[in-house]
């Protein structure tokens, strides 16, 4: 017996290297595509903010060029970008996707999010989310959870 | 019956030890050649080896028996030469690598693929003056005799990106052998 397989038997049999367990694998596989699942849809209603928010501000401006620059959210441009660039690599890193040109991963990941973003923002989402957390910070405040700031303030007294 | 690599592997997720040792007997020689052509260094090489097998041993129940275990094993050792080499990339010892590169190719390497043993060494010196990456695909294309698609399993990189990386790393060698078939050494 050569000595590396002696030394690895040992620790082996001593319990110094210890086996993972299957449902360890199991359980971090889930974790990953629950993560991509996740970090998608964020990522996508990122992107679907960046086209409905600038679209609810424009026709205000004369120069609509200018006004379009003013109102788009750079911050949530930038924090979708992130979230992209984190997207592809955790997919091209724990998929099988390094078997395609990462290139090919930026492209189809990208178009992917954006189609999916722009639909979002043309559905019902965003107003019927808008109304959504409008009637919740209501309720909130009707019964006295609320902490007394933000939109639905007036409301909620009003309703009282 | 002769036991795959995948059945003896489907024994150590049972809980039998005593298979792993069947693993190391399997692998022990190919992943030292491996590592070694990989570092260039004795030492280093001799860890990193003991560290793919610890991994290996860990993870085992990570590995599903459907796929090939020898690209599975294969990239634990390409990670772990990866690492090392990070850390001591620049000790490499070229009489070194000439000397063992010379006992560690078997029969089967040596019969009409090198006709002399100056042009082997020079070859191991060669492969360690180029890129890593161009270096690891032409050791598994030419001495570990992987397919493309294994080497684009283990090394986590589309087929045709391994294809560029050879004839990249050939290039490279080309400069070390001029006027002589690479392709005849190798």
């Amino acid at each position: 017996m050569s000595d590396l397989k002696n030394n690895i038997m040992k620790s082996i049999e001593k319990n110094e290297v210890k086996m993972r367990s299957k449902n360890f694998f199991r359980f971090m596989k889930a974790l990953v595509e629950i993560g991509i699942v996740a970090f998608a849809l964020l990522v996508i209603f990122l992107i679907n903010l960046t086209f409905y928010l600038p679209r609810k501000g424009l026709g205000l401006g004369a120069n609509r060029w200018n006004h379009l620059f003013s109102v788009i959210p750079w911050w949530i441009v930038g924090l979708g970008v992130v979230g992209a660039g984190l997207l592809i690599w955790i997919i091209y890193r724990y998929t099988g996707a390094y078997k395609k040109r990462l290139i090919w991963v930026i492209g189809i990941v990208s178009l992917i999010i954006v189609i999916s973003g722009f639909l979002l923002s043309v559905s019902n989402f965003n107003e019927t989310m808008g109304q959504g957390i409008g009637r919740m910070q209501n309720s909130l405040q009707g019964t006295g959870l609320g902490n007394g700031s933000g939109a639905g303030r007036g409301n909620g007294l009003r309703n009282k | 019956m002769i036991q795959t690599d995948e059945d003896i592997v489907v024994k150590v997720q049972d809980g039998n030890k005593e298979a792993f040792g069947e693993v190391i007997d399997r692998f022990e020689k190919p992943l030292y050649a491996f590592i070694y052509r990989m570092l260039g260094d004795k030492d280093n090489c001799s860890d990193a080896l003991q560290e793919t097998f610890l991994k290996a041993y860990k993870n085992i129940n990570s590995f599903d028996p459907k796929r090939k275990f020898s690209s599975w094993i294969y990239r634990i050792a390409h990670n772990e030469a990866i690492t090392y080499f990070r850390k001591n990339g620049k000790n490499v010892s070229l009489d070194e690598v000439a000397e063992v590169a010379s006992n560690i190719d078997n029969e089967k390497e040596v019969q009409g693929k090198l006709d002399n043993v100056r042009q082997k060494d020079k070859l191991a010196k060669a492969l360690l003056t180029i890129p890593l990456k161009y270096r690891e695909v032409i050791i598994f294309r030419f001495y570990e005799e992987k397919s493309y698609e294994e080497i684009s399993e283990i090394i986590h990189l589309p087929v045709n990106t391994v294809g560029t990386y050879l004839s990249r790393g050939k290039k490279e060698l080309k400069k070390h052998f001029k006027n002589i078939d690479i392709e005849e050494i190798l």
